[in-house]
């Protein structure tokens, strides 16, 4: 299924290089050309970096200092939009992001056409398919410990760890993905970044760099999360969702190199 | 007819047996090979196969692992621990279930037959895919307390278990997919389609005597709308009045809906004489005190499904006697017994 659904914009694409080629030179086989581009991740709190383990603490709005041990997360379903509007849909496009001693993460995407892209977006969570057809391979294999086994679904975000004054412990394992206001916590992030361009060659592989500031979980455009008052939230839910508007918001397009 | 078929079992095992000691090419025992076969007379099943065809080597590879504890994380237990193949693969001797480091978890464990049909499962519908089924007993703290992560690595240093995955699969490393899809292999193949009941359903009418067809009447006018035939549940979420308040939310843990408070996944009524303790906390240890229930003891839940009436539906004595004698001819003459869903090992 997969394969037929890639196969469509592939045949499409090959149809067009091959009419160019034609024209340029009669007697080359017509070879669609592919390259890589690389979603960067930075991930900070304001202007520090954020990496796990870390030995500082972070202070939000609400004045609670947060210390990490665990942020993981599913960026999929990634889409690049060239500047004459065509759309490349990465296939099987599911990565775990999982925070460690750099706090920044390169997302490698193979077989991307060459083109001059001008926009991406891509799923925090994971579509409500792949949460309802039985346990997934790769990054979506349940054994990463992104499943609820006892009420199904992917775990989209997990975040934990403590806050260092009140020493309280903070587990937050954010996921829904029914089609309801009040348990759908899958969020896009979409970057247009015209007339900024990322140029993809076989021989040329652009970075979008993404700043990622994990600040935003808790002091985000839907709700000041406080440990204090929410310390565990680990199932689909208006808070989860809440958390979900909040945190979507931590990702920034900061710029393009090519 | 449960001896005779057992006889039969036992005379194709020895035939295949000899066969393999005798020649280099045996005639392979194809209708002795467990393998998932849909019953004529049930209706097409949810789960699909399509990404897991029935294979006679998917299916002893998925019955091996039932009964293997090194599914649990101090090897103490198996699936079969609280799932035993006299008792329909249901734990009669426990109200709750009970897993490793002696912990309970906090329902009823269920019997387990004719899984392909269910859409979803658990008694609250949390579990949505036959395959994420195995992973909640295995993982749960209170049942096998493994993580699959873990699980995995003991069975890929299984040099016999890497083969049977390759040989069933074709995978050179087991992942929890291939671990599922094994698992469920075996699951389906419990099919629960030899009653008395389903005799007469086949045109043996002397299958089921006259109380017990009077049973069937009384069954068809007051339970079949919940426990629909032949698979004796409609598999809708529903509260059968045992109580003003219960301690368990049911359906609503899933859904968060007020209205889904105390709902739980109508279970199959098949070999229920096998599956004692009854509902979803076991807090019934007979089939009397259940028809009991129905008849008088029916509680004004404010979620309380429409078609029971507060206070039960009133049977006479002669009326509980022959649902009871109906119920009891609910049982499989084939599921308990069958040497092929045993315990390979033993």
């Amino acid at each position: 299924m997969k394969k037929l659904f890639w196969a469509v914009p592939m045949m499409a694409l090959a149809a067009l290089t091959s009419c160019e080629k034609e024209n340029n030179n009669n007697n080359q086989n017509p070879t669609p050309s592919f390259g890589s581009i690389t979603i960067e991740l930075e991930h900070v709190w304001e202007n520090q970096a954020v990496t796990i383990p870390h030995s500082g603490h972070f202070e939000t709005n609400s004045g609670e200092h947060i210390m990490f041990s665990k942020l993981n997360y599913y960026l999929t379903n990634v889409q690049l939009i060239a500047n004459d509007g065509t759309t490349w849909t990465e296939e099987d496009s599911y990565h775990l992001v999982q925070l460690g001693a750099n706090n920044t993460i390169d997302l490698n995407l193979q077989d991307v056409p060459a083109a001059d892209y001008v926009a991406v977006r891509f799923l925090i969570g994971v579509d409500s398919t792949h949460n309802v057809s039985g346990p997934q391979t790769g990054a979506l294999d349940p054994a990463n410990e992104m499943f609820w086994s006892w009420n199904n679904g992917y775990i989209f975000l997990k975040a934990e760890g403590m806050e260092h004054m009140s020493g309280t412990a903070f587990r937050y394992h954010i996921g829904g993905f029914r089609n309801s206001n009040s348990t759908n916590a899958i969020q896009e992030v979409a970057f247009n970044f015209a007339p900024m361009m990322a140029e993809v060659r076989q021989d040329a592989t652009p970075v979008l760099h993404c700043m990622v500031d994990v600040q935003k979980l808790f002091d985000g455009q839907a709700m000041a999360l406080q440990v204090g008052a929410n310390p565990t939230v680990h199932m689909p839910g208006m808070m989860a969702v809440n958390i979900a508007r909040n945190y979507v918001g931590m990702f920034e397009l900061d710029h393009v190199h090519n | 007819m449960t001896k005779a078929l057992i006889q039969l079992f036992r005379n194709a095992r020895w035939l295949l047996l000899l066969g393999m000691a005798c020649a280099e090419d045996p005639f392979p025992q194809q209708s002795n090979e467990l393998v998932f076969q849909p019953p004529a007379h049930f209706p097409a099943q949810a789960y699909s196969f399509a990404d897991n065809e029935p294979t006679p080597q998917r299916t002893a590879l998925g019955r091996r692992l039932f009964f293997d504890p090194v599914l649990s994380r101090d090897s103490s237990i198996n699936c079969e621990h609280c799932h035993q193949q006299w008792a329909a693969f249901s734990d009669p001797l426990h109200p709750i279930s009970h897993g490793i480091d002696n912990r309970f978890g906090f329902r009823n464990s269920p019997a387990l037959f004719n899984l392909a049909w269910h859409p979803v499962f658990m008694a609250d519908g949390g579990i949505v895919h036959f395959e994420n089924m195995p992973i909640a007993p295995i993982t749960d703290s209170n049942e096998m307390g493994d993580d699959l992560a873990n699980v995995l690595n003991k069975l890929n240093r299984i040099p016999s278990y890497r083969a049977d995955f390759k040989n069933a699969y074709g995978v050179d490393v087991i992942n929890t997919q291939v671990l599922m899809r094994a698992l469920v292999q075996y699951m389906a193949a419990l099919v629960a389609a030899d009653s008395r009941y389903d005799h007469y359903l086949q045109g043996n009418t002397s299958a089921l005597n006259s109380l017990e067809r009077e049973g069937l009447s009384l069954f068809r006018a007051h339970c079949g709308s919940c426990h629909q035939e032949p698979l004796f549940s409609d598999f809708s979420f529903r509260n059968n009045g045992l109580a003003l308040h219960y301690a368990d939310s049911g359906r609503r843990r899933i859904t968060l809906l007020p209205t889904d408070e105390a709902l739980f996944k109508v279970p199959s009524l098949r070999n229920i004489a096998l599956t004692k303790p009854y509902m979803h906390n076991g807090s019934m240890h007979t089939l009397e005190e259940v028809i009991r229930h129905y008849s008088e003891g029916i509680e004004d839940h404010e979620n309380l499904d429409p078609t029971l009436p507060i206070g039960g539906f009133q049977f006479t004595e002669h009326e509980q006697q022959a649902l009871l004698a109906f119920l009891k001819s609910l049982t499989d003459e084939t599921l308990p017994n069958d040497p092929r869903l045993d315990n390979p090992g033993e």
